[in-house]
């Protein structure tokens, strides 16, 4: 070893302090919890949730895996987010697959409800301004899990900051579809739509927040 | 042929890093210096079976070595140790000789720039394919970049980016496509 290593070393860990271990289902849950909770209030604060969203989950399978189906999208989405974050060989593609998976799948409910609607379409419950409700709900939420991402090491900062923004814009999509009124075309032009515009402008931001190496 | 004897040095070396690195994010400053001693070896061998000789050698090693600080905190102590410290002395290797890339080619620039008798064809030449070079993908620049300009091997400009050797083929041969392309087009429209 080169004397100018030995002494690079000592002056590394001269002061070297405790650090806790990143854990990432730990911050997916704490991140998951923030996030439903603070959509959740905000759409509560801008106005009534649609009555009758217990009945809905009981009696219409379709809407209750539909909305299962969101849950778990979002949980894929910020899980893998938050795995990018932390150094592995693993390869990124793959990785990338399941979370964007889940989401096709998500879409494809409502794509399917075209057709064959999990409850009757109907204006009840309908919110004037739930397209931008959904895309100003997502930011706050989406700058906490880049914050996250940034004090982690991550390595592919524009698929981690997609992955966090589509996550990001996907929970108050999934609470709007309690929140608002029950169209799959409405949900899919004003839900699911800004939510993926979330996902772009993560991408972006990602480029600039996540470039620390 | 791994031998039995390797892969159990092997896997001691992995647990006894382990233990270190759970030892140093606890704040303990000797099992820390242990295992950046042993990991500065270890990168300096990594380094030199897959890139050759390089001028900056040492710069890599603590590069990495303080990439590897920077980033203590996201080891897991659950998880394998060797692809964690290796994806991040990847990546900061090619971030070291991106910059020295760079830094290399200003200098250059530089100093034909300085000379008195310069030649005008030469220069423009230089500028030229510079910016020829900026109309390739990313995926493109870095194979013709390592293989062309820094005389990497396939395999070896593979084994940098983490990709397969054909992979580099591809990007290269489609980079110098383009490249002829555009230089002939440029030729013909003048």
């Amino acid at each position: 070893m080169t004397t100018d290593r030995e002494q690079f070393i000592n002056e590394l860990t001269m002061d070297v302090t405790p650090v806790t271990s990143a854990n990432t289902r730990q911050s997916t849950l704490f991140w998951l919890g923030g996030a439903f909770t603070f959509a959740a209030i905000l759409a509560l604060l801008t106005g009534p949730y649609r009555t009758g969203i217990g009945h809905d989950l009981m009696f219409s399978i379709q809407f209750l895996v539909e909305s299962l189906v969101g849950l778990a999208s979002v949980i894929l989405l910020i899980y893998t987010a938050f795995e990018f974050a932390i150094p592995s060989s693993r390869s990124i593609s793959r990785r990338l697959l399941l979370p964007l998976l889940g989401v096709s799948i998500w879409v494809g409910f409502y794509l399917l409800g075209l057709v064959h609607p999990a409850l009757e379409p109907s204006m009840a419950g309908k919110r004037e301004f739930c397209y931008y409700e959904t895309f100003v709900f997502a930011l706050p939420i989406m700058f906490a899990g880049l914050i996250w991402a940034r004090k982690q090491w991550p390595l592919y900062p524009m698929s981690t900051g997609l992955l966090i923004g589509l996550a990001s814009g996907f929970v108050p999509a999934l609470i709007m579809q309690f929140a608002c009124m029950y169209d799959p075309q409405h949900i899919l032009t004003d839900h699911i739509l800004p939510g993926l515009s979330v996902g772009v402008v993560g991408a972006l931001l990602g480029l600039v927040m996540l470039r620390t190496r | 042929m791994i031998s039995s004897k390797q892969t159990a040095l092997w896997e001691k070396d992995e647990q006894r890093w382990s233990a270190l690195m759970k030892q140093s994010q606890a704040g303990d400053a000797s099992a820390y210096n242990q295992l950046l001693s042993e990991l500065g070896s270890v990168i300096e061998a990594y380094l030199r079976a897959n890139f050759g000789p390089l001028a900056i050698l040492e710069d890599c090693v603590q590069e990495s070595l303080m990439a590897l600080h920077r980033a203590r905190h996201t080891y897991d102590a659950k998880r394998a140790f060797r692809p964690w410290l290796f994806t991040i002395i990847h990546h900061k290797t090619i971030d070291v000789l991106r910059r020295s890339e760079t830094i290399n080619r200003h200098i250059s620039s530089f100093a034909e720039l300085d000379q008195n008798d310069i030649d005008h064809v030469d220069l423009d030449r230089m500028i030229d394919g510079e910016r020829l070079m900026a109309n390739l993908s990313q995926d493109q620049r870095e194979a013709v970049t390592l293989t062309k300009y820094h005389g990497m091997t396939t395999n070896e400009a593979a084994q940098l980016l983490g990709i397969k050797e054909s992979a580099v083929k591809a990007r290269l041969r489609r980079g110098l496509k383009l490249l002829q392309k555009q230089w002939q087009q440029e030729w013909v429209e003048s």
